[in-house]
């Protein structure tokens, strides 16, 4: 399997500040993602999890070229963001699909259902009657009644317009879907649908997934590797039974035991650092239990310590004869509804 | 988190699905009970205007010496004026001069006003630094002042009129779709439309011009009462519309001539000025009431 996406040290920075703080010479921005890599097979589904202000969903943004980039590069099938920029987001668009973290906002609220999720096709220069005939067929898909065509945003409830942006995500018959948490703000049993819908259709055209949650639970149903985010860097990458067996960063394992897993470390204390002013070192070492000297004062450097897992430590727990804790089901097996 | 099973089952109730918004809304203004009644008499204004002729007794520039001054009569309803002229005739020519000033004059500034609004909010950026400068400048001429400036220059004409009113109204609607432009751009729908790679026209035209319909037409019926009064007030002041054509506000001047010996004169033209004005005002309270998107909601 070659890499669908590849993304290299992506920087990201916002500007921020008052023009009177410029003025006073001031922090002109912040740097949200702060040197991002990695891969994504098709028809492999990536988790990326982290707390609120870790930099996922501004990293689906920029991967969806909605935010731009201050370094680095993103190759998608072959095709460079670094080349020929226009033919690169023209080929972007038409194979990564966006799934927005509220349906209901990323629905035009004037428009009909079919004429939103068929929106796609109409940039793409697909006619009306072709348009018409694909809305019912991608409503199907997503298991809507052909009824819901005609319909407005407003008259949906929010499970049914995550469909829908299921349903105009997939529109392009795109080779990644970017959903940003999918699950957030359903009821259980309807995110179980949902997951279940989602494996349906990775397992009928092997299409990839970004999976952005926050949602350990998830994650760990869903995706194939996960990736811990934390302050705009990946800390710890791993495939998804490894991380949950054995999370070798003390903030996978801090973000594990706030989700209430067995052999419990100390909990997360303290906020994430203000972006402005990014703690020296290793980032993490303000709230890590283990934080040394060195971890004050050094950046620590990326390390493998099993195969495709890799950990940002100085200190990364490897109890690699530990009995491991029961190993959670795997994609793709279709996920149940959660307890 | 307690889990709500009926979620995908609860539909919208049926008659409901499908209804466009613009029915779904007509329908709730008529059951408004401020927005029925200006909807009538605004619907009896326009027919005024449009049926003139056929509604109105008599020629209303017809001079008839012999019964100037007359009260109102079985043969003259609101009485004559200086010239004998019926003033029921001149009132109801008088809607149509009104009405045509001030639709033509609102839509005219409304074209202007959107699209430089549409652009400055799109743009941002120094292009929308020079609109917003531009358009603060319109807004701190005295109004009146600046029309009686152009009329000096370009002479009293309907013509004029209106370009005095299109160029008067149209910051405020730069200002309002601007920033209501601003608003959608940082939608979701928005990002989702430009991370498909559609163009900023097709966004503007497909997103942002059917959400900005609903406040502009509010607008729209708040300011033709604005608009009426500037047509009124010019031509009290002798440099909107031109004798001998009848014109609510040359009426309300001459009546106010002879306020003394025929204050039916006054009453009679003041009184379509108050009533438009606050039928036009109601209907835009209840539009706003009515195309909420918080009131639409719950009811859909």
């Amino acid at each position: 399997m070659t890499a669908l996406l590849e993304v290299n040290d992506l920087v990201v920075r916002y500007p921020t500040g008052s023009l009177f703080g410029r003025l006073r010479g001031e922090v002109r921005e912040v740097t949200v993602l702060d040197g991002v890599s990695l891969t994504l097979d098709q028809g492999e589904t990536l988790g990326l999890v982290g707390e609120s202000g870790s930099g996922k969903t501004t990293l689906g943004r920029a991967i969806g070229g909605m935010t731009p980039m201050a370094a680095g590069s993103i190759t998608l099938a072959g095709i460079s963001a670094t080349g020929r920029q226009d033919v690169f987001w023209r080929e972007m668009r038409r194979q990564v699909g966006f799934m927005f973290q509220d349906p209901m906002a990323a629905l035009d609220p004037r428009m009909r259902l079919a004429a939103s999720i068929t929106e796609p096709l109409a940039v793409n220069g697909i006619g009306r009657t072709e348009r018409r005939r694909r809305a019912g067929d991608l409503l199907a898909e997503v298991g809507l009644s052909p009824d819901f065509a005609e319909r407005f945003p407003h008259q949906i409830s929010g499970g049914q317009a995550r469909r829908v942006t299921v349903a105009r995500a997939l529109s392009l018959r795109p080779r990644l879907v970017i959903a940003d948490e999918p699950t957030a703000g359903l009821d259980l049993s309807v995110q179980g649908e949902l997951l279940n819908l989602l494996n349906a259709i990775q397992a009928a055209s092997s299409v990839s997934f970004l999976f952005i949650t926050h949602n350990l639970a998830v994650a760990r149903h869903v995706t194939d590797r996960v990736a811990v985010m934390y302050l705009g860097r990946i800390v710890e990458s791993a495939r998804t039974a490894d991380i949950f067996a054995r999370p070798g960063h003390p903030y996978t394992r801090a973000l594990l035991s706030a989700h209430g897993a067995p052999g419990a470390t100390p909990r997360l204390t303290g906020e994430i650092p203000s972006l402005k002013r990014r703690p020296q070192g290793c980032e993490f070492h303000t709230r890590c239990p283990l934080a040394t000297d060195r971890c004050r004062s050094e950046p620590p450097a990326e390390h493998l310590i099993g195969p495709q897992h890799q950990v940002r430590c100085h200190f990364p727990l490897a109890p690699a004869g530990k009995a491991s804790p029961q190993v959670p089901p795997a994609h793709p097996e279709p996920a149940r509804s959660q307890p | 988190m307690a889990p709500i099973t009926d979620t995908v089952a609860v539909a919208p109730p049926a008659n409901r699905t499908g209804a466009h918004p613009a029915w779904v809304g007509l329908r709730r203004l008529l059951a408004h009970p401020a927005g029925l009644v200006a909807f009538i008499v605004v619907l009896g204004l326009v027919a005024c205007a449009l049926f003139a002729p056929w509604i109105a007794p008599y020629d209303p520039v017809k001079i008839a010496p012999r019964i100037r001054f007359q009260g109102p009569s079985w043969e003259h309803w609101l009485g004559t004026d200086q010239l004998g002229r019926d003033v029921l005739s001149r009132v109801i020519y008088g809607t149509g001069v009104a009405l045509k000033v001030a639709l033509s004059g609102t839509l005219a500034a409304l074209l202007i006003g959107a699209t430089l609004g549409i652009v400055g909010g799109l743009s941002r950026g120094s292009v929308d630094g020079a609109l917003l400068l531009l358009c603060d400048a319109m807004r701190s001429l005295p109004l009146i002042l600046f029309a009686l400036a152009i009329v000096a220059i370009y002479g009293p004409s309907l013509a004029t009129l209106i370009a005095i009113i299109a160029f008067s109204m149209a910051p405020g609607y730069f200002r309002v779709v601007r920033n209501q432009v601003l608003v959608l751009r940082s939608m979701d729908f928005v990002a989702a439309s430009q991370s498909m790679g559609a163009s900023l026209p097709r966004i503007a035209l497909t997103h942002l011009v059917p959400n900005l319909l609903g406040p502009i037409i509010v607008l729209i019926a708040m300011d033709i009462p604005a608009v009426i009064g500037i047509e009124s007030g010019l031509s009290f002041l002798g440099q909107g519309i031109q004798p001998p054509d009848p014109s609510w506000g040359s009426m309300l001047s001459d009546g106010y001539s002879f306020i003394r010996q025929a204050p039916h004169l006054a009453i009679a033209a003041g009184l379509p000025v108050i009533v438009s004005t606050v039928a036009f005002t109601f209907l835009g309270e209840a539009l706003r009431d009515v195309l909420d998107p918080k009131s639409s909601r719950g009811r859909g």
